[in-house]
């Protein structure tokens, strides 16, 4: 089954072959945001579930029920962890008021 | 020269061939790394100093993080899925310094440890045993 990938901060993993779906920078291989690739259906559902994909045919859609519930507090969430927002963090953060230019983010 | 704050710190777990983010981690530990020597000590050894070698092997030791656990998570599930359907998986940590330094290895077992009280929110420790070596920066 095939998911589109989201982020632009998403690496590849050692061993990957190089593909035109992928970008360097900083000395190292990126995912390129909006790429299709095929995924085993835990990977699917982990990847999406995660903030960090979308389905891209009807069976990862299929396996992926329910996905766009509470999308947007999954997509929030998912980009404080990137960020590095902290729990305590995070109202603020909401708010607009935490200045996260330099809290780790890719 | 640079002291790294620890805040900011990302570990990424690969998700078929994706690294993506870890949530919810509190600390992180790597431990047990070390170049493998064997006693070459003789009875003819010259002086009270016992003589090691290297034996040319080196152990990668463990890499180990502790999370406010959410079963719920895609993130942590991908983590105990490594347990109920063991396999090897990549790691990627990169530090918060301001050339965002990474370093990846890769673990051949996972253990997983849950923890529950009362004053605190629900947890988890996540050991890491490594098949080769950490890539430490160069």
């Amino acid at each position: 089954m095939q998911i589109k990938l989201i982020r632009s901060d998403l690496g590849v993993a050692a061993g990957v072959a190089d593909s035109e779906d992928m970008v360097h920078r900083d000395g190292r291989r990126w995912w390129r945001c909006g790429a299709i690739i095929d995924v085993p259906q835990r990977a699917c559902e982990i990847l999406v579930g995660n903030g960090d994909a979308e389905p891209a045919d009807d069976e990862a859609e299929a396996a992926c029920a329910g996905w766009r519930d509470k999308r947007a507090a999954v997509l929030e969430s998912r980009e404080m962890l990137a960020r590095g927002i902290e729990p305590e963090d995070r109202e603020a953060f909401r708010r607009g008021e935490l200045d996260t230019s330099n809290e780790g983010a890719e | 020269m640079a002291k790294v704050k620890v805040k900011g710190t990302v570990i990424k777990q690969e998700i078929s061939a994706v690294l993506t983010a870890v949530a919810q981690i509190t600390e992180f530990d790597q431990s047990g790394g070390e170049s493998e020597t064997f006693d070459a000590t003789t009875i003819d050894t010259s002086g009270a100093g016992k003589e090691y070698e290297a034996t040319g092997y080196s152990e990668g030791g463990t890499f180990g993080f502790s999370v406010f656990y959410d079963p719920a998570l895609s993130g942590h599930q991908a983590i105990t899925d490594l347990i109920t359907t063991p396999a090897e998986c990549n790691w990627d940590i990169t530090f918060a310094d301001t050339g965002a330094t990474n370093c990846t290895f890769t673990s051949a077992g996972v253990g997983w440890d849950m923890t529950g009280a009362m004053n605190d929110g629900l947890k988890a420790s996540v050991s890491l045993k490594l098949n080769g070596l950490f890539g430490y920066s160069t």
